[in-house]
């Protein structure tokens, strides 16, 4: 296979990594099950793509807005559901998740409805948000022309790009958890009650962990525009939600360093399946292939709760502690 | 000597059944301060009323001299009233060092602070540090530091959370059954630290304790609780010889519930 095709693997392997970033934070550290982390994901790309298109803000300051905008959507996903137990939270925001990507479905005049985001401006013309992003990656691979010493393609310019923005996050995120703060975050996950005896406003705690973890969502979001140059509201099906799961639970719970190796495996479990060109996969027609892509995932969840329930790379001593 | 913690009239209910029904009582400030009862007589679920757990269908409770009854629990933590619980609250999959750091007050807990201030958290961090361990020495679990909470056996974990408790620096403790599970020498030394805290800090205390010798030994001052009220109020001797105390430990039904003592409610 090219490197191209890696490139490509390993670029949409980063976005889905800085995409389950965000769940680690609300889920791994706070114990927030937020099965409607997608919507974060979609607030974020159109955001940015809206702005771009109809108010034609520069590419930069629409995608900071675009940010806010995921944090601002985690802040007011806490107000109605932060009150519930775990599993009527993680149905509330699945339920919520599914109500953003039906708006981006019918409300057309904003979102370009089900054609996606080249109706922005109407069926007349075919929109686009991407040129300014085109020009930076472009002088990124001038750049990286010269420090490799010979041609690089655009995808492999796009996983740069994708890695360092990993690298960023991890950055940011690793001493935040490891911080007063952070501490915080691990004790509410375990224990509202005995957290809130101890004077910490749990309340306030959740809210800061959804609102930040769905501001790494929106980045994720943004990335993935890019990276496609174009989406629709089917990009952002709850689908996607469980994916960051997995590699959540393949990292194990409250490890952020083991996220993108978590969503490195995950990528490669996914586009492994292209080349099961032996039987009896070879009976299988392309489209029945990629749900044998997803049982296998399904399969491989399973057996990871069987064998290693805290996660490939997670600590089974806590694990077991009552 | 003024009253730091008031309760007036408490009345809750669970399902239709009273399980605190017109409890009056008032805490010295620096006090040590007992509350007795058979099992079932409303003393936890006071607790949990007193410390923002729960709310009171009537009635007040104040600190200080102001009101928390529809206080949040962490609200009341932080004007200085900090409880431990029945059935401990380790926090099993931090250290033991971790579940003392998380109940200091810490602006490394804000993340401006984080950004703006970081050597200050830093500096705090450090104090915070010492200040654990140093705690965690006087309740014996200095070994203990660096295990995950969750190894300790029961009676560790009731004194984790009393040294934790103690990490928020209250002004009031309240402790559900401290010495339930610790071993007898433990303890006594534990009643000992209550009341050099006491006698250092002017840190008050209010517990519920079944061992009666204890609480006779180291309270001041005892209130009694039988079926969701205040029975009797006054110093120990007073209230062993009482004789609702007795009927109510004896179980004898049908004698008047009338608060006694002079301290009852105006």
């Amino acid at each position: 296979m090219s490197l191209d095709f890696w490139s490509l693997v390993g670029a949409v392997s980063g976005i889905y990594a800085i995409f389950a970033l965000g769940l680690q934070l609300q889920f791994g550290y706070t114990g927030l099950p937020n099965f409607g982390h997608v919507a974060s994901m979609a607030v974020g790309a159109y955001t940015m793509a809206i702005l771009v298109v109809r108010e034609e803000v520069p590419l930069w300051g629409a995608s900071l807005i675009a940010i806010a905008a995921g944090v601002a959507f985690g802040a007011l996903l806490s107000l109605p559901t932060l009150r519930l137990r775990a599993e009527y939270f993680a149905i509330a925001t699945i339920a919520i998740s599914e109500i953003v990507r039906y708006v981006a479905l019918n409300e057309q005049s904003l979102t370009g409805g089900p054609i996606g985001t080249s109706n922005l401006l109407g069926p007349t013309q075919v929109a686009e948000y991407n040129g300014e992003w085109a020009s930076f990656q472009a002088s990124v691979q001038a750049w990286l022309n010269d420090v490799v010493g010979q041609q690089v393609g655009s995808d492999f310019t796009m996983l740069v790009i994708v890695w360092v923005v990993v690298l960023v996050c991890l950055l940011v995120l690793t001493p935040m958890t490891h911080s007063p703060w952070g501490r915080v975050l691990r004790a509410i996950r375990e224990d509202e009650e005995a957290t809130a005896a101890l004077g910490k406003r749990v309340g306030w705690y959740k809210l800061q962990s959804l609102a930040i973890g769905s501001g790494f969502g929106a980045i994720a979001g943004l990335l993935y525009a890019f990276e496609f140059q174009f989406f629709s509201p089917d990009d952002f099906d709850p689908l996607i939600t469980f994916y960051a799961w997995l590699i959540v639970l393949i990292a194990g719970a409250a490890r952020m360093w083991a996220v993108p190796i978590g969503a490195l495996i995950f990528g490669l479990i996914f586009s492994g399946t292209r080349f099961f060109d032996f039987k009896p996969f070879t009976y299988l027609d392309a489209a029945q292939l990629s749900y044998v892509r997803l049982m296998i995932i399904g399969a491989f969840l399973i057996a990871l709760m069987a064998w290693r329930p805290q996660g490939l790379l997670g600590n089974r001593d806590a694990m077991v502690l009552e | 000597m003024t009253a730091l913690l008031e309760v007036r009239d408490i009345v809750k209910h669970y399902d239709g059944i009273a399980a605190v029904s017109g409890a009056t009582l008032d805490v010295e400030k620096g006090s040590i301060t007992g509350l007795i009862g058979p099992n079932g007589a409303g003393k936890t679920t006071l607790f949990n009323i007193v410390s923002g757990f729960q709310r009171p269908e009537q009635g007040l409770v104040s600190f200080g001299g102001a009101r928390i009854d529809h206080q949040s629990a962490d609200r009341v933590a932080r004007a200085g009233l900090v409880r431990t619980f029945q059935e401990t609250k380790a926090l099993t999959k931090m250290t033991v060092l971790d579940n003392m750091m998380l109940a200091a007050p810490h602006p490394g807990e804000r993340l401006t602070s984080l950004v703006l201030r970081p050597r200050r958290v830093r500096q705090r961090e450090r104090e915070v540090e010492a200040k654990a361990r140093e705690m965690l020495g006087v309740v014996q679990l200095e070994d203990h530091a660096d295990q995950y909470a969750g190894t300790l056996s029961g009676g560790q974990r009731k004194l984790l959370e009393f040294g934790r408790a103690l990490m928020v620096e209250p002004k009031m403790v309240l402790l559900d059954e401290p010495m339930a599970g610790v071993n007898p020498t433990l303890g006594l030394e534990l009643l000992d630290l209550v009341r050099k805290l006491r006698d250092s800090r002017g840190t008050t205390f209010l517990l519920i304790e079944h061992n009666l010798e204890v609480v006779m030994g180291v309270c001041e001052l005892i209130h009694v609780m039988n079926e969701g009220a205040v029975i009797a109020s006054g110093p120990p001797a007073a209230v062993r010889s009482n004789p609702q105390v007795i009927d109510a430990y004896l179980g004898t039904r049908g004698a008047s519930v009338a608060p006694i003592s002079g301290e009852a409610a105006p």
